[in-house]
């Protein structure tokens, strides 16, 4: 575990995309409640964990992070970057009203706004492969990724408010 | 062996956690999910990978098993146990919940160490026991400031 590696390219472009990142979650116009922010936000940060700790670590070690494969401060940035990812996700859903017919074409769009943000990342020195990963794979991941992340975001917005409104009524009616 | 073991455990531990009666809503549910995941995840890496005092054994089914642990059956008991009970719960009450949950994952913990899924190096299972403990603690407390300054009560949707 050390502090920070070799404070160049990495560690100034992930301060950058962090403080951008978050203005941009404080600053867009507010179309989710707070609970539903909350949530994305967390949502993100732990997607992108339990992808880093399981292949990004352990006995896969696909990938490495900034400057080691030890835990490091600015692992820390790289970690809540995830957040507004998340939170970016559920906001645009609501802002371009998708439905059944678009699901697909949303959640591919994001798929390849996620290869295109981590080929960023290795051009960066934020994220390098190693064990012979490349990039192409992160397609699927992300595909898998955003498609859980779109139908349980469906379920928690269309689905648990008609419930829970219907078992008012029903307490009201008893 | 321990990967079946784990892999039937963690099935139990979500058909427990679908079957069981909820207190908390289901984004305050994920919400504590997602909490104790990520406290989780950032712990095991501390004590596994960075200080070695644990080690996880290299067997890659035996590895899916210590994944299983970790990601799944973890923040699942924690969400089980705080979903546990009524609201109005007293403390006491609450504290016997927390301490028969975490020795429930003791229990998973000497298992896996019983199976050679993960070998302790400089570790004492007191100290897990207390972990245990602290991370129930901190999933009620986050839970308590999600409810407090979150939730906005008299909204009938989640959008806006």
């Amino acid at each position: 575990m050390i502090l920070v590696g070799k404070f160049d390219i990495n560690e100034i472009s992930l301060l950058i995309m962090t403080v951008a990142a978050y203005l941009f979650v404080l600053f867009t116009p507010k179309k989710l409640s707070k609970e539903i922010t909350c949530m994305s936000l967390l949502w993100g940060i732990a997607t992108g964990l339990v992808y880093d700790f399981t292949i990004g670590g352990g006995l896969l070690d696909l990938y490495r992070e900034n400057d080691t494969n030890h835990y490091e401060l600015f692992d820390l940035f790289y970690y809540a970057l995830y957040g507004p990812f998340g939170y970016a996700f559920m906001y645009f859903y609501e802002v371009l009203k998708i439905r059944k017919k678009t699901f697909a074409f949303y959640v591919g769009g994001w798929a390849i706004f996620g290869v295109i943000a981590q080929w960023l990342f290795t051009i960066l020195h934020i994220i390098t492969y190693q064990n012979n990963y490349s990039l192409p794979f992160s397609f699927p991941i992300f595909l898998l990724t955003q498609t859980i992340t779109g139908l349980f975001y469906h379920y928690v917005t269309t689905v648990y408010p008609s419930e829970r409104l219907m078992q008012r009524k029903r307490i009201q009616q008893d | 062996m321990a990967f079946a073991v784990y892999f039937f455990i963690g099935w139990l531990t979500i058909v427990c956690f679908f079957m069981q009666k909820k207190k908390y809503s289901v984004v305050e549910n994920t919400v504590l999910f997602l909490c104790v995941l990520i406290i989780n995840l950032n712990w095991t890496w501390l004590i596994y990978e960075e200080f070695g005092l644990i080690t996880y054994s290299h067997d890659p089914w035996n590895f899916v098993a210590y994944l299983i642990k970790r990601s799944i059956i973890i923040p699942l008991i924690v969400l089980i146990c705080v979903n546990f009970g009524s609201k109005e719960s007293s403390f006491l009450k609450k504290m016997m919940h927390i301490i028969v949950s975490a020795l429930v994952i003791l229990g998973l913990t000497s298992v896996s160490h019983l199976l050679k899924v993960t070998t302790v190096k400089h570790w004492s299972i007191f100290y897990d026991f207390v972990y245990y403990i602290l991370l129930h603690v901190l999933g009620l407390v986050i839970l308590k400031w999600y409810q407090t300054y979150m939730v906005e009560k008299d909204k009938e949707g989640l959008t806006k």
